[in-house]
């Protein structure tokens, strides 16, 4: 147990400085180091594993995602709780890379932007392993917002109380 | 909010007044039972084609559990197509695109199990399927004219991306192949992603292509031109970067607002239009954004807003573009109609351009009102008559339909 946590502190660190020493223009495609997979993918894991999803909509060259990147998903504490309690999904919402839905239709990553209504990026879902969308957080989140969420859906609260009476409780 | 109409009816009468007389629209695939999805989701939105005499539509569903590609073909003013046909032979077919021939002969091409494949179709039946690209092609669309020149534009993986090929075809009888070798339409630069093709023809066989690059770190629209004989000219960037209505954050350099699938359509006349979507507003998601070319598409002006400023609040999705004789028509699917009150998912909406200006929208008759509309692809036929297609479900999610509308054009 200890070596895992010891070997998980290392991965922590180098991931964080491999983002930290990122710069430049970056081209906002899904953060290095987490372990993002395509959506149905990750639909699938989330089934066996009996964990809740975390889907991210980026856009190739879009500015907030680039910088929820650098600013958000470099903070140790979102990097820790989003990998040990959610399967991890990314879509580019421009791209034609295809995947089979769980009614067993095939669309393209475009086409589930449409589907989820997405009108900008970045753009945040959380679901069950089903799919069935439990919160969604559209545009730049702080890293404090993003361990909000967390809580809230988590925690299960989200089955008892919206996300406005959860934050007006907490806050 | 599904009563907007009233709102638009109260805008000026011409508003409201399409230079189409609408006919009922027509259940083409896919019964109110249907268990399976339709997908229009080909390179250049080509989903349509009409003749003097008749119209024919081209699509995949995965009716037989795998994506398949369809075509049905019906008279002009037809109140029911014939039964459709298959055309695809693999294990997994998408992305279908459909030209017009003469004599009442079409052309389909499409990817089929990752690589890009046409066939001709006639009254007699299916011509023999012919690889226009080798593996790993896809993203294919069709160009053809009223003079009988066809052209295939396809993307093909390269150096850990992908690039934009173009070659002229020749359709004899139901037999087709490539007229000449396929060339690259743009720079061959370091792992290029150079995808989702649209062309048209401009006067006296000038080919123009428009496409999606993502070699900046973010996607841009470029189009280039080449003449019979000639090269491609150097290609030119067709949306602006940093439009009026576009703000880079501060500090941001370099990175822009998102745009993507750019068709392009003629007029016969020597105009050439372009629309795509674009996020230069990013408060509202994509909206329909264009420009013309009046110099056969050597170079486009200003980029102009397409749909009208009632449209700016919501997201707009799937543009399509015809050109013929009367001018330029834009179709898309939005949710105006639905705004605010969770009813929303989609209708199909219209807007076209006889002269300087596109027109206020019009959301379709018979292709709006409850559940989803959406996904469409339209044509003018030689008479200036409107050919739309488009997919239909009780939501977004559910099993699918598609639905056909004739427009019969009445320009008093």
């Amino acid at each position: 147990m200890h070596a895992a946590k010891s070997h998980g502190a290392a991965w922590l660190a180098s991931l964080v400085m491999t983002l930290a020493c990122w710069s430049g223009i970056a081209t906002a495609d899904a953060p290095d180091g987490w372990n993002f997979h395509p959506f149905d993918e990750a639909l699938k894991i989330a089934r066996q594993e009996q964990k809740r999803v975390f889907l991210y909509f980026g856009r190739h060259g879009c500015p907030s995602c680039e910088q929820t990147n650098r600013e958000s998903f470099t903070d140790p504490r979102v990097i820790e709780r989003y990998s040990a309690n959610y399967v991890l999904a990314y879509v580019d919402s421009e791209s034609g890379k295809r995947m089979r839905l769980p009614s067993g239709e095939r669309i393209t990553e475009m086409e589930l932007g449409v589907r989820l209504k997405v009108f900008g990026t970045p753009f945040f879902y959380f679901m069950e392993s089903d799919g069935k969308p439990i919160l969604r957080a559209p545009g730049f989140q702080t890293a404090d917002e993003f361990l909000v969420f967390d809580e809230f859906v988590h925690s299960g609260r989200y089955r008892e109380q919206s996300f406005a009476e959860f934050k007006a409780a907490n806050s | 909010m599904k009563r907007l109409p009233l709102l638009l009816c109260l805008l000026p009468a011409w508003a409201c007044a399409a230079p189409w007389s609408f006919g009922t629209p027509v259940l083409v695939a896919g019964a109110s039972d249907s268990t399976h999805f339709h997908h229009l989701d080909g390179s250049g939105r080509q989903h349509v084609a009409a003749s003097a005499s008749e119209v024919a539509l081209v699509w995949e569903d995965d009716r037989t559990g795998s994506p398949q590609i369809y075509l049905a073909v019906a008279p002009r003013e037809a109140a029911s197509f014939a039964p459709d046909v298959r055309l695809s032979d693999g294990e997994e077919a998408y992305e279908p695109a459909l030209a017009a021939l003469d004599g009442n002969r079409w052309l389909a091409a499409w990817e089929q199990d990752g690589a890009v494949v046409a066939r001709v179709i006639d009254a007699q039946g299916l011509g023999p399927i012919q690889a226009l690209a080798g593996k790993s092609s896809r993203q294919v669309t069709l160009v053809s004219d009223r003079a009988g020149r066809v052209a295939a534009l396809w993307t093909r993986e390269h150096d850990g991306g992908q690039l934009l090929e173009a070659a002229e075809l020749k359709a004899d009888g139901r037999a087709v192949a490539l007229a000449g070798a396929a060339v690259t339409v743009a720079p061959v630069v370091e792992h290029p992603y150079q995808g989702y093709p649209a062309g048209a023809w401009g006067r006296q066989g000038r080919l123009l292509v428009a496409w999606e690059d993502r070699r900046a770190g973010h996607t841009r629209l470029f189009h280039t031109w080449r003449d019979p004989g000639q090269g491609f000219a150097a290609e030119r960037q067709l949306n602006e970067h940093n439009a009026p209505h576009g703000e880079v954050p501060a500090g941001v350099v370099g990175l822009g607002s998102g745009v993507m699938r750019v068709v392009l359509a003629a007029d016969g006349a020597g105009n050439v239009r372009a629309a795509w979507l674009d996020k230069r507003n990013p408060a509202s998601g994509y909206a329909v954004w264009g420009a013309l070319s009046q110099d056969g598409g050597r170079s486009f002006g200003p980029n102009q807003m397409v749909q009208d400023e009632l449209g700016a609040a919501v997201p707009q999705w799937h543009a399509a573009l015809a050109g013929g004789v009367p001018g330029f028509v834009a179709a898309w699917d939005d949710t105006r109609e639905g705004w605010g009150d969770g009813s929303e998912p989609g209708d199909v909406v219209l807007s076209w351009n006889f002269g300087s200006a596109w027109s206020p929208d019009l959301v379709v008759p018979g292709a709006s009102g409850e559940g989803y509309q959406g996904s469409p692809a339209v044509a003018l036929d030689p008479q200036g008559d409107l050919h739309l297609l488009w997919i239909e479900g009780d939501d977004l999610s559910s099993p699918t339909r598609l639905r056909y509308l004739h427009g019969a054009f009445d320009p008093d």
